[in-house]
Parts: C-alpha cells; sequence; structure tokens
C-alpha cells in the first residue's frame, strides 16, 4: 500500500522530532558547531540517500528487502541484522522516554509502569498499518508545526544573538555534533524499504531531509539564543524553550501530549518494520507485534540499550550509515551493474534489457 | 425440516392442490382469507391477509370489477388474458410463480387471484396496513430545513426522495433480507454518480447477510461497516430525506429498510458528524463558527472530566494559584478520591439519561429534574462532590449534545480518558489519544478513509469540512465521495 507524501513526510519528521524533544546538551554546548554538525549530517544523509534512490529506481526490485529476498542466505543474515537494529532502537526510544518522563513528570513511578501503555498503543499502532502511521503522524505533525511555530514567534522577543558569536569553530565539535545528529537518524536505515509505500520516494526524502533541517536549526537556533547558557544545565533543553516562552509559561506539559503522539508513532514505526524482517516467521501478525513489543520493552527496562551518550553515539552513527546507506547501495549497485550485462528474450525472440 | 422448502416451489395450476399446499405451508393461520367465487363459471380463489389490504379499496377497485365480467365460454387462460389486458384493478399488479413470492407479497398487503387450471397467481398492490404518517424527525431537527422525516413504511420513503430528486439518474434497487422477517430493503443512488465498484461492493456486503429478521437499521450496520474495530460508527443514519438527498448527491449509496425510519448511508466521514443541513441555510461564516463550535465541544465532551482530573492530581501547576487555592479548598471536604467522584457523576449522569429515555416521556421529565437538580444539588451540598469538577461533568455532558450522533463514542471515551487520566495524567490521555487517533485513522468504508479529507489530506474536498465555502464555490467544486477513495 503507497501512502501520501504529507504521510510520508509526517512519518518521517514525527520519528526525529521525537529524537528533538528529548535532546540532552552536553556541557560545553556551541551551537554554531551544532548548526554546522546538523547540515553537514543532512548533506550526508542526502548524498547517500540520492546515490541508493538513483539506484533504487534503476533497480528491478521495489526495495531492499525485496532485493535480498532473492537470496535465502542473504535474507536470513540480513533480516537478523536489521531486525536486531530496529529492536534496538525501539528499545533506546522507549529507554528515552521512560527516562523522560520519569525525569520530568513521574519521578516516583517505576519505568515498567510507564513503558506498558505506550508499547501496548504502540502495538496496536503497528497493527493498524502504515498507512494508518502516516495519517495520523500528519494530525501530530499539524499540531506540533502550530506549536512550534507559536513557540517560536514567542521567542523571537527573548533572541540574543551575542551567543552565536563563536570566536573560533572547532571541527572537532562539528564532527562531534555531525556524529550525534547521524546516531539520532533512525529513519535514515528506514530509507531502503521506505521505498516500497512512498509513491515518490526522492520527492519525499528530500522533502523530509528539508525540513528536518528547517526545524532542527531552528530549534536549535532558538535553544541557543533563548536560553543562553541555561541550555548546558537543562537536561532536556527544547522542552526547557517550549515551557519558557510567552503563553506556555507553565503549560509546558502541553508537549508532553505531542512527544507522547509520537513516540507512540515512532515506536509503531519501528514494530512495523521488525514485522517486515519477521515476515517469513510463521506466527500471526498480531502475535509477533505483541512479541516484539515484549522485546524492546525488557530491552529498555533491563539497562541492554542506554541513553545516547559519546560512545554509543559514535557507533549507533556508523551503524546508521552502514545499514541505510553503504549496504544497500553496495547490494542495489551489484545488482544494476549486473543488469547491464543481462540481455533477454521476449515472446517474439526480440532482444531487450531489464532496463528499457 | 427447511421451514423455508416452499421458497421456490412452484405453484400449482389445480385449485385443490393449490389450497391444499396454503393450509400446509400457512397451517392454522387466522389471518389468512381464502375466499373461493366464480368468475365466469371457473373457478376462483381470492387471496388477502386480515387488516393488510385496503378494504375500502378492494371492493370498488378489484372486486367490483372481476364480478362484472362476463365471457361465455370462457376457458381460465382467456379470463386470466382478459384480467390482465382489458381491467387495471392496480397500478401495482404482478404475477407470482412461486409460493415464496406470493406469500412474500400477501405479506406485504398484495391481494391475490387463483384462477383454476392456470399458471401463475394475479397480483395487485392495494396495501392498507395501518401506518404513521409523514412527520418531523424527532432526533434530527433543523431550524430551517423541511419538517418532512421517514416514516416506517418504505414505499412512503421512496416517495419523500422521488419527490426532491426528479431525475431518471435516480436509481432504486430492492431486496429482500431476513429469512423470516423478509423485510424489504432499497438501495438508492444517482447513477450518474455512483462509482459502479462501490455499488458492486455493498450488493456483496449486503448479500452475506444472513440474519433471522431485520428489524430496525441496526441489524443491517454491521455488515456495512469495515470488519475492523472502530470507536466511530463509519455508516452514517438520518431520518431526513433532503439530507439523504444532499449525500446521494455526493455519490454515496444509501439505504432504506422497511420498518425503520432510518437511512443508511455509506461511505460516511468523520467530519460529517459536525455538519448539519441548517449549515447551508446560514451563511458561511456563521456556518464556520457553528462547525467549530461542534468540534470543540465533541473535544470538551471526550476530554474535560479527564483532563480536569489529571491536571488537578497529576500537574496542578497548570492552575493559577487563585484557581488552584478555589480548587483545593472545594476538594478538600470530599470524601472521595477525585477519579472516584467524577466516575460517579458520570455514571449517575448515564443512569438517570437511560431512565428518561426509557420511561414514558411524562415520567421520563420527571425523573430528569430529580436526578439533575435534586440529587446533583444534595451531593454537592453533602460535600460528597466537589462544584468544579460537577462543573466539568455537566460541561462535558451538554458538550455532547451538539453532536447527537457521536453520543455513543463519545459517552465510552468520556470514561475511557477519565481512567487513563486518573491513572496517567496528561500522559495517560496523550496515550489514550494516540490509540483514538490510530483507531480513527485506520478506519475506511468502501476504500474512503473515514478521517478524510484530512488525513489523508485532499485541499479540493476540503470546503466543506470545517469551514463551509459558499455555495457558488461549493457548486463549481462539485464534490463527490469517491474522488476520496484509496485503492
Amino acid at each position: 500500500m503507497k501512502i501520501s507524501s504529507v504521510g510520508a513526510i509526517s512519518l518521517l519528521l514525527i520519528s526525529r522530532i521525537f529524537t528533538l524533544m528529548i535532546y540532552t546538551a552536553d556541557k560545553g554546548f556551541t551551537s554554531v558547531s551544532f548548526l554546522l554538525g546538523i547540515c553537514l549530517s543532512t548533506v550526508i544523509q542526502g548524498i547517500l540517500s540520492l546515490i541508493l534512490i538513483l539506484l533504487v529506481k534503476k533497480s528491478s526490485a521495489d526495495d531492499f528487502y525485496s532485493l535480498i529476498s532473492e537470496n535465502r542466505f542473504l535474507m536470513i543474515v540480513l533480516s537478523l541484522f536489521y531486525g536486531a537494529f530496529f529492536i534496538l532502537s525501539g528499545g533506546t526510544v522507549l529507554k528515552n522516554f521512560t527516562s523522560f518522563a520519569n525525569g520530568l513528570f513521574f519521578e516516583n513511578v517505576s519505568a515498567f509502569v510507564i513503558a506498558i501503555p505506550i508499547i501496548l498503543v504502540a502495538v496496536y499502532g503497528a497493527f493498524s498499518g502504515i498507512t494508518s502511521l502516516s495519517r495520523s503522524a500528519s494530525v501530530i505533525f499539524c499540531i506540533f508545526a502550530f506549536m512550534f511555530l507559536i513557540t517560536s514567534v514567542l521567542s523571537a522577543e527573548k533572541i540574543s544573538p551575542a551567543v552565536f558569536n563563536e570566536t573560533t569553530l572547532s571541527l572537532s565539535s562539528v564532527v562531534k555534533y555531525t556524529i550525534y545528529d547521524i546516531s539520532a537518524s533512525p529513519e535514515f536505515v528506514m530509507l531502503p524499504f521506505f521505498c516500497l509505500y512512498s509513491k515518490n520516494i526522492r520527492k519525499d526524502y528530500f522533502s523530509f531531509l528539508s525540513l528536518r533541517l528547517v526545524i532542527l536549526t531552528t530549534s536549535s537556533f532558538l535553544m541557543a539564543s533563548v536560553l543562553k547558557d541555561f541550555v548546558n544545565y537543562t537536561d532536556f533543553p527544547f522542552f526547557t524553550l517550549s515551557g519558557a516562552v510567552g503563553g506556555f509559561i507553565k503549560s509546558d506539559a502541553l508537549y508532553l501530549v505531542i512527544w507522547t503522539l509520537s513516540a507512540s508513532v515512532k515506536l509503531s514505526l519501528i514494530l512495523h518494520f521488525v514485522n517486515i524482517f519477521t515476515e517469513k516467521i510463521p506466527l500471526k501478525k498480531h502475535l509477533k507485534f505483541i512479541l516484539s513489543g515484549i522485546i524492546i520493552t525488557l530491552i529498555s527496562l533491563t539497562g541492554t540499550v542506554t541513553g545516547n551518550n559519546g560512545n554509543s553515539q559514535i557507533i549507533s552513527a556508523v551503524f546508521i550509515l552502514l545499514m541505510g546507506g553503504i549496504i544497500p547501495i553496495i547490494f542495489f549497485s551489484k545488482e544494476v551493474f549486473s543488469l547491464d550485462k543481462k540481455t533477454y528474450y521476449d515472446n517474439n525472440n526480440n532482444l531487450y534489457s531489464d532496463r528499457m | 425440516m427447511d421451514t423455508n422448502f416452499y421458497e421456490n416451489r412452484k405453484i400449482p395450476s389445480n385449485i385443490e392442490s393449490f389450497i391444499a399446499d396454503l393450509t400446509t405451508i400457512m397451517g392454522d393461520n387466522a389471518g389468512l382469507l381464502k375466499n373461493r367465487i366464480e368468475i365466469s363459471g371457473i373457478k376462483c380463489v381470492f387471496l388477502s391477509f386480515d387488516g393488510m389490504a385496503s378494504l375500502a379499496i378492494m371492493t370498488p377497485l378489484v372486486l367490483n370489477p372481476l364480478e362484472e365480467i362476463e365471457i361465455r365460454r370462457a376457458t381460465p387462460y382467456e379470463l386470466k388474458n382478459h384480467i390482465k389486458s382489458k381491467l387495471i384493478l392496480s397500478t401495482d399488479s404482478i404475477e407470482c410463480f412461486t409460493y415464496g413470492d406470493l406469500l412474500r407479497r400477501l405479506m406485504s398487503g398484495f391481494v391475490f387471484l387463483f384462477i383454476d387450471g392456470t399458471e401463475g397467481v394475479l397480483g395487485y398492490g392495494i396495501q392498507g396496513y395501518e401506518r404513521r404518517m409523514v412527520g418531523e424527525p424527532e432526533g434530527e431537527t433543523d431550524i430551517k430545513g423541511g419538517r418532512e422525516g421517514f416514516t416506517e413504511t418504505l414505499n412512503t420513503n421512496i416517495s419523500l426522495i422521488r419527490r426532491r430528486m426528479k431525475t431518471p439518474d435516480l436509481r432504486f434497487e430492492r431486496f429482500v433480507i431476513g429469512k423470516k422477517s423478509r423485510t424489504d430493503v432499497a438501495f438508492i443512488y444517482l447513477k450518474d454518480k455512483i462509482d459502479r465498484k462501490m455499488l458492486r461492493e455493498m450488493r456483496k456486503k449486503l448479500s452475506s447477510v444472513e440474519l433471522e429478521t431485520v428489524l430496525s437499521s441496526g441489524y443491517i450496520r454491521p455488515f456495512l461497516e469495515s470488519d475492523k474495530f472502530g470507536f466511530f460508527d463509519t455508516v452514517g443514519t438520518t431520518e431526513r430525506p433532503d439530507v439523504l438527498c444532499g449525500k446521494i448527491l455526493e455519490g454515496r449509496i444509501a439505504m432504506l429498510i422497511d420498518g425503520s425510519p432510518y437511512a443508511l448511508i455509506v461511505p460516511y466521514l468523520f467530519i460529517e458528524n459536525f455538519q448539519t443541513l441548517d449549515d447551508y441555510a446560514s451563511r458561511p461564516f456563521y456556518a464556520f463558527f457553528i462547525r467549530m463550535i461542534k468540534i470543540i465541544g465533541f473535544f470538551i465532551s471526550i476530554l474535560l472530566p479527564g483532563v480536569y482530573v489529571a491536571i488537578a492530581t497529576f500537574h496542578p501547576e497548570f492552575f493559577n494559584e487563585k484557581l488552584l487555592l478555589i480548587l483545593a479548598e472545594a476538594e478538600s471536604g470530599a470524601p472521595l478520591p477525585l477519579f472516584a467522584e467524577a466516575f460517579i457523576m458520570l455514571l449517575l449522569y448515564e443512569l438517570i439519561k437511560e431512565s428518561a429515555i426509557r420511561l414514558p416521556r411524562a415520567i421520563g421529565s420527571a425523573v430528569s429534574i430529580i436526578g439533575g437538580f435534586i440529587i446533583g444539588d444534595a451531593a454537592v451540598s453533602s460535600g460528597i462532590v466537589s462544584n468544579p469538577l460537577l462543573i466539568a461533568v455537566a460541561l462535558s455532558v451538554t458538550a455532547s449534545f451538539v453532536i447527537p450522533s457521536l453520543t455513543e463514542s463519545t459517552t465510552l471515551l468520556r470514561f475511557i480518558f477519565l481512567a487513563a487520566g486518573s491513572l496517567f495524567g496528561l500522559y495517560g490521555i496523550a496515550t489514550v489519544l494516540s490509540l483514538v487517533l490510530f483507531n480513527i485513522t485506520s478506519e475506511d468504508n468502501m476504500g474512503v478513509p473515514y478521517f478524510s479529507p484530512i488525513t489523508p489530506f485532499s485541499l479540493r474536498s476540503m470546503g466543506d469540512t470545517a469551514i463551509r465555502l459558499p455555495l457558488k464555490k461549493l457548486q463549481k467544486r462539485n464534490f463527490n465521495i469517491n474522488n476520496l477513495r484509496e485503492e
């Protein structure tokens, strides 16, 4: 089932917005490096995705999964690899979710109690299908966009450009923020499989990357200019920003609603992708969703995954680039170039190539 | 033994065998009137059901002309041909060849003439059973709309539609559903607007109905809905012929069921719950205002008690100091937790509402007064329930009255949101909101997403959603529901 462009873009954006809301700035946050890091990360993802999308267009396979399905061994190995990645991503999302909720709203409540409702809803969301998820994401994105716009407008009077007067740009900090941004983009790994759902993957993915860049740069600009040094001391700067301006003072809990909505969409999307890689397992679809949900909950609650710290960011970024870009590019290139050499005879004994 | 063994059984040409068969099938049925007569020397039997045919019409229009027939040495077929070709005993005349067909018509108010020695029975539609007159639709009142509503009689309802749609493209397809009740139902659509695929799907859905009886539109509704569990109805209902005409004009299919004053409409969109016929009689800005009031009312009706309990319990920082003190003071005297108070009040309201609906009107209003004023006042003055909570509950239930078509859903969701808000605060509310959002966006009927044109978004179809464009602009857009279909 193909989904609309608005739905596809919203789905990917909501997934990224969730990560934005729980962004934790480290000590010595440098806004310009942060902005450059985001831009660099977007450029890297943009180049890789452009190559991949061009290859997919030339390939006979609709998406990466159908390509690897032709080789049974490869399919099992890569399914395990990608399935594990999405399970771990889901665990990280849930871990971040419970930490955030514990830190801000439910200090004395067990993480398990917080995790159960959201994972149940996510299982239901995944079971509803990607079409439903994309439609829900577009509604949530509209609400977010409205609140984000208001936050941005209300922030205007508190903006202080002085914080952008960084005299020296450190390459290491730019690289650090680039790695952070890539590690916070598991949506990139969804790209090779998203071709199956998107009507125009090139348009949709590049619209997503552009909008993502706008939202991330605007929010980092606001975080730096409104919160100033306080950005280093607050656990969740974006959340703090939203509660610190104009009419939203004291109403920051409203963001909790959007954040929960986006978390449920992101978790559902992850469960949906886990289901793709467990397609061959002879279990009913809803049982697979429930089982995946239980594993994600266990992973997040038993401490198998940790938050986004320095080393795990590097590992995540490497894996995301490998799985979202490099591995699919290698396989698609192999297929496309081998297709070039192949020729076929049709029913009328005419010579033709698959790529005609 | 198959009770419908006679359904396809052919009617014999011998009068004695025919009467014997009827006695076997109908048993000792006092309602069936079998009058043996002779017309031009040929034995005949005149069949009717007591109370179903109009006696006032039967004698002058059917019996008298039959008595006056005089054909010398006529054969049975000559007599039959004479009646068929020379006499118009009723404009609604048919000929039945099987018992199933005969009995169904007979019990619908037709009278039949069996002529010994001929195959087939001549039938005349002169129904004369008691029926309710066309009156104002009680559950769907409009200020500037018509005053006519559907009745329980299918033919009357069809005539109400026909009067408003004088086009040859208007189509009625009649079916019989219900193994025992043999209820007449009719599809209504405009031939030039309907999607053929949708029509085929509708026929297929209807053919899956194997109920014994169909006593109201509610019996058919589940068969027209999608198989998924949904909080909301994806099949619309109306008791107004003008509303129905508006819907079929947009490429929908309506369905009338004999015995029910409610027509079913598919596909139906969520946003239509907030629209009324009055919107088109008002100026666009006012229609927009009223629709927004209804949308806000919907959110108030499902969320207010839950959000109030969630904020008061988990996020008191939302309230300013003054309001917080008022609430704290009001709650300090209440012996029950906030959730229990809200739950009891909502339950009490549902009890009073249900009893007021089921009881005769005079007593029902008395129950409302006792329930609403006396019990409510006593609950507050005794300190069991706090005043702010009572306001929240009362506002919530009052808000639900602006969208009567969503009453079932709002009632259920109000309790669910209350439970979620009480357990997890705004996080619980957001979790259930996600659930509802997933549910509502996954719903579709006949391939039309229930939440469209909001999502999937269709700018072209947004002219008549929360906003209502001027009719001059709407007519240019020529909205058809099939444009929203997703394969």
